[in-house]
């Protein structure tokens, strides 16, 4: 009999979502004002479904010179209150990819103590610059991110409006068709990132949806006012 | 008391099942959120039943699995399971057609072996083709097919699937899974085979044969009650075999299988179908 045996470890399935957002000085004013006022949204829209929000995990990363956790992955019914985020200085993209290596490893080794099984993390990589480190080396962070020897590799949407560059938002998110956008042009960040915190819970109650419906995958956000940054699509 | 339906809970019960379920726009045969049946033969006992799921059931929409079964003759049955893929749009749709389809290309077979399996299969791929014309992706849905017949070397069953939707032998309280299980099991995400074939679609068609020992049951199962039954080894995987326990002697009915098939699970949301055949 071809026979396959099943587990010993009672499991529940998750669906694990980071957001990784620039805090560099250029976001300071009314930019990051707008993320903290639109993060509790996240909490209060993803709790309103309780299919969705027995599924997801949502953890929230910063970076600008370095890179630090401000909430750690977790169940959001726990979450009493979103943490606030503050500007503060350069904007190094390897701090940021590093740090989500890092962190999802050590989370995803905690949750399978937990009893968890985790559908593909995903990655939502929101910058209004360009990297101040050497592209070597937030190149070579984000190889270690995406290798697809590391079997917990993301998948990444990447979100750009201010002086983000198209060409390197579309890397970061691996050339990949839909994963990478950018704001119109002249579209003020005021009107930006009110909608893209919008579309960022729009893609994490879509893409968890298509969990629970035996179809995981990454869902991008509809967003009037950004456009996607178009790529190569491989065989 | 809530207001939601759910059946037993095994393992951390689903908040999502406490909710209401709404009153949808309309209900007509073939869009039920609710299926049963079952019967017994000389030769077998089977019982299926397919559940909505809640994710389905909270936003209105249908089961999209299928069930079928065959008998074209005394001795021989073919049992079918189809799990349509609801972000294709229609999918509930191709999991009927193609139940539909490779149930009567069995019923009307002259042979009952693996190619026999590989034909239903791939009529009930050009059944949803043709359904579909140039939408027929819309229709997406995986297929499992798999032939009984009895003889005095005991029941042999051979069967053919694309997609996830699973088979398993249920021998006392063991579950023996006959195709392999999850490709990644940590990190699900990759993406699964379907019909219509395509081009290659060859390649998607995973093949397997069992000889049922005595006194055990052929269980097809789609990925809703599948994955929960890998993932609860202590909880899913012997409450459901204690529940099917009862199917040869008649203790189970169809309406109790399916209640059975709607437990309340944590983060398990997915359209649920559980088929059961024992051969006497």
């Amino acid at each position: 009999m071809a026979t396959q045996y099943l587990g010993t470890e009672e499991r529940y399935a998750v669906f694990p979502f980071y957001l990784c957002l620039d805090v560099s000085q250029s976001m300071s004013g009314e930019p990051i004002a707008q993320v903290n006022a639109e993060l509790p949204q996240i909490r209060s829209s993803v709790g309103q479904d309780p299919a969705v929000a027995e599924v997801i995990r949502f953890g929230v990363v910063t970076f600008s010179e370095g890179a630090r956790t401000v909430l750690p992955l977790v169940d959001l019914a726990l979450v009493e209150s979103m943490p606030t985020v503050e500007v503060e200085g350069r904007t190094s993209y390897s701090a940021a990819f590093d740090h989500l290596r890092r962190v999802i490893e050590a989370d995803y080794h905690a949750g399978r103590l937990a009893g968890e099984r985790w559908y593909r993390p995903a990655v939502l990589f929101v910058s209004d610059g360009r990297p101040t480190d050497p592209e070597e080396r937030w190149l070579e962070a984000h190889r270690r991110l995406t290798d697809p020897a590391w079997r917990r590799h993301p998948n990444i949407l990447a979100f750009g409006f201010g002086e983000a560059v198209p060409e390197i938002l579309a890397t970061v998110a691996e050339n990949k068709p839909n994963r990478a956008y950018v704001a119109a042009e002249g579209a003020a960040p005021s009107a930006v990132v009110p909608e893209l915190m919008a579309g960022l819970v729009q893609s994490i109650v879509s893409s968890s949806a298509s969990a629970y419906t035996g179809s995981p995958q990454l869902v991008p956000p509809q967003l009037p006012n950004m456009q996607p940054i178009p790529v190569d699509e491989l065989e | 008391m809530s207001p939601g339906w759910a059946g037993p809970v095994w393992g951390e019960p689903s908040a999502a099942t406490d909710a209401a379920v709404p009153l949808r726009r309309r209900a007509v045969p073939g869009e039920a959120c609710y299926r049963a049946d079952g019967g017994q033969s000389a030769e077998f006992v089977v019982l299926a039943a397919s559940v909505a799921g809640v994710a389905h059931r909270l936003s209105g929409r249908r089961c999209e699995d299928a069930y079928a079964w065959a008998l074209p003759r005394p001795g021989r049955l073919a049992v079918i399971v189809a799990d349509g893929v609801s972000t294709a749009g229609r999918g509930g749709e191709g999991a009927d057609i193609a139940v539909g389809a490779a149930c009567e290309h069995l019923l009307a077979a002259e042979g009952w072996g693996e190619m026999e399996c590989l034909a239903a299969l791939r009529a009930a791929s050009e059944a949803v083709s043709a359904a579909g014309g140039a939408s027929a992706a819309e229709l997406s849905t995986t297929l499992v097919v798999a032939l009984v017949s009895v003889s005095e070397a005991g029941a042999e069953v051979c069967l053919a699937r694309v997609g996830d939707s699973s088979a398993f032998v249920l021998a006392g309280a063991e579950w023996h899974e006959l195709f392999p299980g999850r490709a990644e099991e940590e990190l699900r995400g990759s993406v699964i085979g379907v019909l219509p074939l395509g081009s290659h679609g060859g390649d998607a068609i995973e093949i397997a044969s069992v000889v049922l020992p005595g006194g055990a049951a052929l269980v097809l199962l789609t990925d809703g009650v599948a994955d929960p039954l890998r993932d609860g080894p202590g909880t899913v995987a012997p409450a459901l075999a204690e529940v099917l326990r009862g199917g040869p002697s008649g203790a189970l009915t169809p309406l109790a299988l399916a209640d059975a098939a709607d437990f309340s699970r944590r983060g398990c949301q997915d359209d649920r179908t559980v088929l059961a055949v024992w051969p006497l």
